[in-house]
């Protein structure tokens, strides 16, 4: 929603490893409501960007804002409105599909954990494996989980590292959608990703990440990364 | 005669060729560059088994006298708990028993050829089309050749030392010739279980149940001196003129060949289903088993050999009940992932078993005694406690889906482990409490648990090992710099903790030692909370 005030706020982030960048410094502000993309060649460094502003990477200078006031990564407040699905596969270990869920549903404190973890469950087409541990499942169906489990609890603002990646492509479909409703609803959004199709149909503004960070639209960003000339 | 169509010709070839194909002098063509080592890495290794003979000697000599009838016991325990000089002579015999057990069966596990192939993972991971069996016999038939002459020496070490230091070789005997069998036996039962294991695709926590059962049911018999009845029987000695004593070992040498007879065709019918996927996954088994016995990490080495948990499982009835938030939803993750790791319980509650029959055996009252086995023992019971921490430290970004901040979320992770620890301390720190008549140790048990558990905690968050580091040469072999002080880092704290309670145990009296107690673990806790989590 363009004109809202700020929800994240970045402003000349450099990333890196050791002392070193690997793309371009970075500076954006993303609103509720919004869904930022950002693509860029392999090894670019889009994912190393949103490790960092999510904190869970050191930066090498620069700043994140959220809400007006520095990022805490290790608080509660910024874990509470920041859902984040990486592409390391993260579960409590020793706990079910089911349980997993249930925990993060209770852990917010949702009034009806249950029906919202059958709902998700439903959604993300995990009916079946629900009495399963993760581990026992496909790399698929446990990027689904993490996915349900994100959207199973309230957040603000959410930061995706290529979900379509290992999704069949009526999962990445119900997945755009699904963005596109929580946006609607107010949620903000950062994807990472690859697919040029998945991004012109979920994101409303593009990052290209290179030794430059450029921004463009999702059309021209999307012509891009396929090497065709935009429409 | 007609010439052979060109066809047939090349028929011929092929079987020709398919006939003086070897595969298995193929196999031994790759293997052995690999399998052969330097002349000095052979002398190294056989002077590290000596120096490491001695002193397994040494410590059971060691043992040995500690625990002989002719060392005074302690003198602060209840009488009657105590039973005096000449009490139980075969205990001595029984601890080398248990400790020769150990080390046997774990040897066992370890270098069993036909199931983990330690010698010829190579050979198992290659799809020949070859037959594996015999290669299977002869390894099978090598390993409780070995096992028998291992046990054998064990046998006759306890009977010359424990003969040396106690002066009564005749109670020994008997043990002895035990200890004689315990090595076929122990070596045919884990390729049995091992080879089962591997048929239904995964591994079992039955061998290590099995060690610590043996453990726990040996100390338990002699703790109410049915042992000290079975082994006690003061048979005549070796070379004595009486015909029973002839009678006794040759009966006694039928019965370890028998064992060894047995057990060979035990281990050889259970091997003759294993196929190449099952021996190629034995392989891999072998090494991480390997790997983590190099690293000292004895929770890694029970893992390895514990089963896999179930593919699916219902919903804990835990979490619907009691989870009401984020700090409730991580303490609760926590005592559920670590309820349903393969063995930890079994392994829990056997240190706790350990610990409770420590101070009722005769001999094991010395205190210094008593304090080593409560060390020892507290410290693989906070280890194993906070083997749940252990898994979920490496995903440190996982807490990051609940709605807690990161010194919270730790507090939270302490929980279960310092519950656990306090519950072990006040069982078995209680019992010496009430054997001794020393109140404040009941009441520093708690605190003790605490703390210990909070160390362990600790050390299940520091960071891996980095083995692509600098490495530096040690009698267990490359080794990354640090490693050593990395790895004993949590049990050096665990210990700084637990030396309040060493002091009353060695005599201290007066409830100062509680006030150090509470500060001692005060400070391990926050040591734990500040320990960075893995990243």
């Amino acid at each position: 929603m363009p004109g809202s005030p700020a929800l994240l706020d970045v402003t000349a982030l450099s990333c890196g490893f050791m002392g070193h960048a690997v793309c371009g410094e970075v500076t954006v502000t993303i609103a509720s409501g919004e869904v930022l993309g950002i693509v860029g060649w392999n090894g670019a460094g889009k994912s190393t960007v949103l490790r960092t502003v999510a904190g869970r990477q050191d930066a090498l200078s620069g700043s994140v804002r959220f809400r007006g006031e520095p990022r805490q990564e290790e608080s509660a407040r910024w874990r509470r409105a920041v859902s984040a699905v990486f592409d390391d596969d993260a579960w409590f270990p020793g706990l079910t599909v089911r349980e997993h869920l249930h925990l993060v549903a209770a852990g917010h404190g949702l009034a009806a954990p249950d029906r919202s973890v059958d709902q998700e469950l439903a959604f993300f087409g995990l009916e079946a494996a629900a009495k399963a541990f993760p581990e026992t499942l496909s790399s698929g169906q446990r990027r689904r989980l993490l996915l349900a489990a994100a959207f199973l609890r309230p957040a603000d603002l959410m930061l995706l590292d290529e979900p379509e990646q290992r999704l069949d492509p009526a999962m990445v479909a119900r997945l755009g959608e699904r963005i596109v409703a929580a946006a609607d609803e107010g949620m903000a959004a950062v994807v990472v990703t690859h697919d040029p199709q998945f991004l012109t149909r979920v994101a409303g503004r593009c990052l290209v990440i290179d030794d430059d960070v450029d921004e463009l639209t999702p059309a021209r960003a999307a012509a891009l990364i396929t090497g065709r000339p935009a429409e | 005669m007609s010439r052979p169509e060109a066809g047939q010709a090349r028929s011929a070839d092929a079987r020709a060729t398919t006939s003086e194909f070897d595969p298995w002098r193929r196999v031994r063509q790759i293997t052995r560059p690999r399998l052969a080592r330097p002349l000095g890495e052979r002398l190294f290794e056989g002077y590290i088994m000596v120096f490491y003979l001695i002193v397994v000697v040494a410590m059971g000599g060691s043992l040995l006298h500690f625990t002989s009838a002719q060392t005074q016991p302690s003198t602060f325990l209840l009488d009657s708990v105590i039973v005096g000089p000449g009490g139980i002579p075969a205990l001595p015999a029984i601890c080398l028993m248990v400790l020769a057990l150990v080390l046997i069966a774990s040897w066992g596990l370890l270098t069993v050829g036909p199931v983990s192939a330690s010698r010829a993972d190579l050979v198992w991971g290659l799809q020949l089309p070859v037959d594996r069996q015999p290669f299977l016999r002869g390894t099978v038939r090598r390993i409780l050749l070995k096992a028998l002459l291992a046990s054998s020496v064990v046998a006759v070490v306890v009977l010359f030392a424990g003969s040396a230091i106690v002066g009564d070789s005749a109670t020994l005997l008997s043990a002895c010739v035990l200890v004689a069998a315990i090595g076929p036996a122990g070596a045919a039962a884990a390729v049995v279980v091992q080879a089962r294991s591997r048929a239904e695709g995964d591994t079992t926590a039955v061998a290590g149940i099995a060690l610590w059962s043996g453990a726990v049911l040996l100390l338990a018999g002699a703790g109410t001196g049915l042992t000290a009845m079975a082994l006690g029987v003061p048979f005549p000695v070796v070379g004595g003129d009486s015909l029973a004593a002839v009678a006794i070992v040759a009966a006694s040498a039928l019965a370890v060949v028998a064992t060894a007879c047995v057990g060979s065709a035990l281990a050889l019918r259970s091997v003759r289903g294993l196929g190449w996927p099952q021996l190629a996954s034995g392989g891999g088994h072998h090494l991480v088993l390997r790997a983590a016995a190099s690293s000292l990490d004895a929770q890694a080495v029970y893992r390895s050999l514990t089963r896999a948990p179930s593919r699916r499982r219902r919903a804990s009835a835990l979490l619907r009940s009691a989870v009401s938030g984020p700090w409730t939803a991580v303490v609760a993750a926590e005592a559920l992932s670590w309820w349903r790791i393969p063995g930890a319980l079994s392994l829990w509650l056997s240190t706790l078993g350990l610990g409770l029959l420590l101070p009722t055996v005769s001999g094991w009252g010395a205190p210094v005694v008593l304090l080593a086995g409560v060390v020892v023992l507290g410290l693989l019971a906070a280890d194993c406690a906070a083997s749940a921490t252990r898994a979920s430290a490496l995903s440190p970004d996982l807490e990051a889906v609940l709605p807690i901040s990161a010194g919270s979320a730790r507090i939270a992770r302490l929980v279960h482990p310092c519950a656990l620890m306090a519950v072990w301390m006040t069982v078995t720190l209680g019992v010496l409490s009430l054997l001794t008549g020393l109140p404040v140790l009941l009441a520093m048990a708690p605190l003790a648990g605490i703390g210990v558990g909070a160390t362990a905690t600790a050390g299940a968050r520091q960071p891996p090992i980095n083995w692509a580091g600098s490495m530096v040469l040690t009698e267990l072999g490359p080794v990354p710099v640090g490693a050593i002080n990395q790895m004993t880092a949590a049990h050096r704290s665990g210990v700084i903790v637990l030396v309040p309670v060493a002091t009353v145990l060695l005599g201290a009296g007066g409830w100062v030692p509680l006030a150090v107690q509470a500060v001692a673990t005060g400070a391990m806790v926050i040591w734990a909370l500040v320990v960075q989590k893995r990243r």
